[in-house]
């Protein structure tokens, strides 16, 4: 297309040139002052449609966040020990957990396990452990109303030297691997002291 | 009998029309745009997966590397009543010439002490480091003027959109953990505990991959 109107276009020029050199010409024949407007319009619409796309692309996406309120409960339901998850995030992106809970009075230390935020790090051991949790209790129909709380449940705790990234990071693993039962918290001194027998998170 | 002669017809258009059309309305998008006000700092948001919600009416609370803190919305109705009200608050009069300046001033980050003063500058001047010192914030309440926008935009927002305020929270990557908890902290202070973050969106594909 673009040829064809290159072509007419010259050959219009070719005969205004001879028209004006003719001398002594009695008439001199009209040139059409037409301009054909096909590419002016063409360029028009493209930048209409890029302010468009421009202008409502600029809004920010964002992902929801629920956090329990900071207000003591009076009867905090009882959560099976085996099903319960903590994860802290400590520094140089390196993510802490252990499996039930970590108590200085009894005997038996929680193994803390280090891992990253990859998809082969925290998310597969959220989904093994989702599964070790379903397995136990025995509900893996997602359409059961007591689903969500069936599987296993994570604490998250930030510690003061992670960053921002790392919380969005877990809640976005959360999303993931599809766990609802979530609750974000602060870490207890009995985390940290864990955390330092452990010989971690220095 | 003559030959019946078919006129030829020309089929070129003429565009004119609609090339005025295309550039009334490219002119039209041009001058209802209005740009955003520059960001007074650098923030490198992070990514994630999940559901991503598009709020069109958002108050956002924008936490620098450095844990400053910064106050914007875009709607200058909500601009103007939360103004008002943390004027009644702080016992400051703000004339009308402020209150426009306000509108457009985007992000805001001083102190309630420095806001008359700040927003005298020129656009330019009032996003220099040195004029940016970010709203003061804390765990209590006491102080806390973060709190008291808080508690204004969200007013602000049940007044003139009748809805409840979308809170998002843009924070730097490396933004240290306790300064993203000061900040939480004093939304559980003003009984927020729905809230966004913001981030981009990650590439769906790896979703997909169980």
């Amino acid at each position: 297309m673009a040829e064809m109107s290159s072509d007419s276009g010259g050959g219009k020029k070719k005969k205004k040139g001879k028209f004006i050199l003719t001398e002594g010409g009695s008439r001199a024949k009209k040139v059409s002052t037409r301009v054909d407007m096909t590419p002016m319009v063409d360029l028009g619409f493209l930048l209409i449609t890029f302010f468009i796309f421009t202008t409502t692309m600029s809004k920010p996406a964002s992902m929801e966040v629920k956090k329990p309120s900071s207000e003591k409960i009076e009867d905090p339901p009882k959560v099976p020990e085996s099903r319960t998850m903590t994860i802290m995030m400590g520094k140089d992106n390196k993510v802490y957990w252990y499996m039930g809970i970590n108590d200085p009075d009894r005997k038996k230390i929680p193994q803390v396990n280090i891992t990253d935020y990859s998809e082969y790090g925290l998310r597969k051991s959220l989904r093994e452990k989702d599964e070790a949790a379903r397995n136990e209790t025995g509900y893996k129909d997602k359409t059961n109303k007591d689903y969500a709380s069936k599987g296993v449940i994570v604490i998250i705790k930030p510690l003061d030297n992670s960053t921002y990234k790392n919380i969005v990071d877990v809640l976005d693993e959360m999303k993931v691997t599809d766990i609802t039962a979530f609750a974000w918290t602060e870490a207890a001194p009995v985390d940290l002291t864990l955390l330092d027998k452990s010989g971690l998170n220095k | 009998m003559p030959k019946v002669k078919v006129a030829r017809k020309s089929t070129a258009i003429d565009m004119t029309a609609m090339c005025d059309v295309a550039f009334l309305l490219l002119t039209f998008f041009i001058l209802t745009t209005k740009f955003k006000p520059k960001d007074p700092v650098a923030v490198d948001i992070p990514s994630s997966h999940g559901k991503q919600i598009k709020a069109k009416e958002i108050v956002l609370i924008t936490i620098a590397t450095d844990g400053k803190v910064f106050w914007d919305t875009d709607n200058p109705q909500i601009r103007q009543n939360t103004l008002e009200q943390m004027g009644t608050r702080y016992n400051i009069q703000f004339t009308s010439e402020e209150f426009t300046q306000f509108k457009n001033a985007g992000a805001v980050g001083v102190p309630m002490k420095d806001l008359k003063g700040w927003l005298a500058l020129d656009a330019d001047t009032r996003n220099k480091p040195g004029n940016l010192k970010g709203i003061p914030k804390d765990t209590v309440l006491l102080g806390n003027e973060l709190a008291d926008w808080l508690y204004c935009s969200k007013v602000a927002y049940k007044a003139i959109l009748d809805k409840d305020a979308i809170i998002a929270i843009k924070g730097d990557k490396s933004t240290d953990y306790p300064a993203v908890r000061t900040v939480i902290k004093t939304f559980e202070l003003r009984k927020i505990l729905r809230f966004n973050f913001v981030t981009s969106l990650e590439g769906k594909d790896e979703t997909a991959a169980k």
